[in-house]
C-alpha cells in the first residue's frame, strides 16, 4: 500500500505543478486531493479483506475491474446522489465562476476512513474474536452508514448544489470594443480577441462591450436572456480540461476566439446543436429553407478569420470544424470575404442591426 | 485427455469462466443503461474499454501455473497445452464480449452519431490486444501481478485520449476503423501471447513458472 499511497503522490504533486505553471487566478482545491489520498488507502484496505476472506489468483484483478467499474456506474448517474460516494470524477466541469462542487468532500473523506476500518476490523474479526475488535467493528460501521446517509442526502444534480458565486475582477483588453474575461481565462485575451471585434466598432447598434459570463455546465445550455445592446456575452465553456485533452496545438484563445465573434453578430446565442433533429437525426443543411442563425455564423466567421489567425478563407472553413455546418455557407464566406473593405462596411453598416436581431438570411448577404 | 484436464483445473478454468461470465453479464447490463433513455451513448466507449480489460485480467490471472518447474518434466508439450487453453478461453470470451454491446438496440430517440461505430469490432480489438498486454506483462511480473500493467495503461488513457486528435498510442480509445490501433493490438496479442506460450509465465522470484 505504501507504493500505492508514494505513487498517488508524485502524480498529485506532478498535476499540482503542471496546472499551477498554467493558471492565471485561484489557488488548488486540497479536498479532491485528501478525498483521493483516502481512496487509495480505503480501496486497498477493502481489496486486503477481500483477498483475506476470499484467497485465490482471480480475486485481486477482479476486483480492482470491479470497484473501478461499480463506482463509474455511480458517476454515469449525473442524477443520483450515489456519485457522493465514489471518488472518482471529482471537480470535473467545475465552474471558475462558483465555489466548488456541493459535495461534502470532508464527509465523503469521514465515509473512505470509515470504511477503511471496517474492512480492517473485519479481517480482525476473523482472526480473533475479542471485545476490542467487535468495538472497532461496531464504530467503523456506525461511522460509514452514517457518513453514506448524509452523503445520499446532498442533491448533486440540482441547481441548489451549485456553491456560492466566488467575486472576480475582469480583465479586459481595451479597444473600441472592450473585451472583459473571468481572470482565469486571461490567457484567452491576446491580440485576436481584439481583432475580431475591431471591424464591428463604430457601427450603428455596435457593443462598446463584450464580457464574458457563466455558461451553465452542469446542463450545457446556454442562458436565453436579451441583453442590452452594449454589453455581450459569450460561453468559455470549453476549458483549460478540454485544452488538455485535444490537439496540443489548440490554445485557449483558439475555443474562445468563436465564442466571442457568434457573441458579437447575434443578441441570442447561436446554437449549432440545436439545428439538429434529435428525432431523425437528419442532416439540417439537408433541410429546405434557412437555419437559424446561418448569415450570423457566416460573418461570425469571418471575424474569426479577418483577425488574421487563418490565411484565407478555404483555409479557415478547413480547420475550423463544425463552425459553418452547410456548404452554402461556406459559399456565402468565401463571396464575403472577397468583397472590397469598403463595401463590406458599408454593408455592415446599413444591416448590422437586422443581423443582430437574426432578421436576415444567409442568401441576404452580398 | 487426463493431463488437458489436470492442466486445465490447474489453472482453475471453472472459476475464469463464471468471472468471465459475470464481466459479460456486467458489461451487457451497462450496454443496456447506456444506450436507454436515461443513458448516455457516447460512454458507450468506456464499456468497449473495461470489459476487455477485465476479461484479458482473468486470462492473464488464469496464466499461473502452483507446480512452477515440475511442470516441465510432462511427457506432453506444455506449449501446446498454454496455446489451447488461452486461445480456447479467448474465443469463449470474444463472440460473449462482442454479443454484450451489439445486442442492445439503441432508444430510438438517440442519434446515430452518438453511438460509436462498429462496438463489436472495437471490442474485440481492445480485447486481443489487453489480453496480449496482460501475458506479456504476466511474463515480466507473473501472473498474480500480470493485471496490473493493462490496468494501469487503461486508467491513464483518460488523460491522454480525449478528443479526435488523442494520442496515437491510445489505441483502445480509437475507432474501429483506425488501423494503426489494430496493428498495435495484433502485435501486443501475438508477442504476449508467444511469450506466455513458448516460456511460461514469471514467477515471484523471477524464474519462469
Amino acid at each position: 500500500m505504501a507504493w500505492c499511497v508514494l505513487a498517488y503522490a508524485l502524480v498529485a504533486a506532478a498535476f499540482l505543478v503542471l496546472t499551477g505553471r498554467g493558471v492565471t487566478w485561484g489557488l488548488p482545491e486540497p479536498w479532491p486531493v485528501v478525498v483521493g489520498f483516502v481512496a487509495v488507502v480505503a480501496h486497498s484496505a477493502v481489496g486486503y479483506a477481500v483477498g483475506c476472506l476470499l484467497p485465490g489468483r482471480l480475486v485481486a484483478p477482479f476486483f480492482a475491474i470491479a470497484m473501478y467499474w461499480i463506482q463509474g456506474i455511480t458517476v454515469l448517474n449525473q442524477d443520483s446522489s450515489t456519485q457522493s460516494l465514489s471518488p472518482i470524477g471529482q471537480g470535473y466541469g467545475h465552474s471558475v465562476f462558483h465555489e466548488g462542487s456541493q459535495i461534502p468532500h470532508a464527509t465523503q473523506s469521514l465515509w473512505l476512513v470509515g470504511l477503511t476500518a471496517l474492512a480492517l476490523t473485519v479481517v480482525a474479526l476473523t482472526r480473533r474474536r475479542a471485545l476490542l475488535p467487535w468495538v472497532a467493528f461496531a464504530a467503523s460501521t456506525t461511522l460509514a452508514v452514517s457518513t453514506v446517509v448524509l452523503l445520499l442526502m446532498v442533491p448533486v444534480a440540482s441547481p441548489e448544489a451549485q456553491g456560492a458565486p466566488v467575486p472576480y475582477e475582469p480583465v479586459c483588453k481595451d479597444g473600441r470594443i472592450t473585451v472583459c474575461v473571468h481572470p482565469a481565462y486571461q490567457r484567452a485575451l491576446s491580440e485576436a480577441a481584439a481583432a475580431i471585434a475591431k471591424p464591428l466598432s463604430g457601427l450603428p447598434g455596435a457593443p462598446t462591450r463584450a464580457e464574458q459570463r457563466e455558461p451553465d455546465l452542469r446542463t450545457n445550455v446556454e442562458p436565453t436572456r436579451r441583453l442590452p445592446d452594449v454589453l455581450l456575452v459569450f460561453d468559455l465553456n470549453r476549458g483549460v480540461f478540454d485544452r488538455w485533452n485535444t490537439e496540443s496545438d489548440v490554445s485557449l484563445e483558439e475555443f474562445v476566439q468563436p465564442d466571442l465573434a457568434r457573441a458579437l453578430v447575434a443578441e441570442e446565442p447561436i446554437r449549432v446543436e440545436a439545428l439538429f433533429d434529435p428525432e431523425t437525426g437528419a442532416d439540417p443543411c439537408a433541410r429546405p429553407g434557412e437555419l437559424p442563425g446561418e448569415a450570423q455564423n457566416v460573418v461570425a466567421g469571418w471575424l474569426v478569420w479577418q483577425a488574421g489567425k487563418y490565411d484565407s478563407a478555404r483555409s479557415f472553413l478547413t480547420e475550423s470544424g463544425s463552425f459553418l455546418i452547410c456548404e452554402r455557407s461556406e459559399s456565402a464566406l468565401e463571396r464575403f470575404v472577397a468583397l472590397g473593405e469598403s463595401e463590406r462596411q458599408a454593408w455592415l453598416r446599413e444591416n448590422y442591426a437586422d443581423l443582430r436581431a437574426g432578421r436576415l438570411k444567409a442568401e441576404d448577404l452580398p | 485427455m487426463r493431463l488437458a484436464r489436470l492442466y486445465l483445473r490447474s489453472r482453475l478454468i471453472p472459476h475464469a469462466t463464471a468471472v468471465l461470465a459475470v464481466v459479460a453479464l456486467a458489461t451487457w447490463g451497462t450496454a443496456c443503461w447506456i444506450l436507454s433513455p436515461s443513458g448516455t451513448p457516447e460512454r458507450l466507449v468506456v464499456v468497449l474499454v473495461f470489459a476487455p480489460l477485465a476479461a484479458a485480467c482473468v486470462l492473464g490471472a488464469s496464466t499461473h501455473s502452483p507446480f512452477g518447474d515440475t511442470e516441465r518434466v510432462v511427457p506432453y508439450s506444455l506449449p501446446l497445452l498454454r496455446l489451447g487453453h488461452l486461445v480456447g478461453l479467448l474465443l469463449l470470451v470474444a463472440p460473449l464480449l462482442c454479443l454484450t454491446v451489439a445486442s442492445p438496440q439503441p432508444d430510438a430517440k438517440i442519434m446515430p452519431d452518438r453511438i460509436p461505430d462498429y462496438p463489436a469490432l472495437v471490442m474485440t480489438r481492445n480485447l486481443i490486444g489487453s489480453v496480449g498486454f496482460a501475458f506479456l506483462a504476466a511474463r515480466a511480473v507473473g501472473a498474480y501481478l500480470s493485471w496490473t500493467l493493462p490496468v494501469t495503461f487503461v486508467l491513464i488513457l483518460p488523460l491522454v485520449a480525449g478528443g479526435t486528435g488523442g494520442m496515437r498510442w491510445a489505441w483502445p480509445a480509437q475507432p474501429a476503423t483506425d488501423g494503426l490501433s489494430w496493428a498495435i493490438a495484433l502485435v501486443l496479442f501475438v508477442v504476449g501471447l508467444a511469450a506466455v506460450v513458448l516460456w511460461g509465465t514469471a514467477t515471484q522470484d523471477g524464474e519462469p513458472g
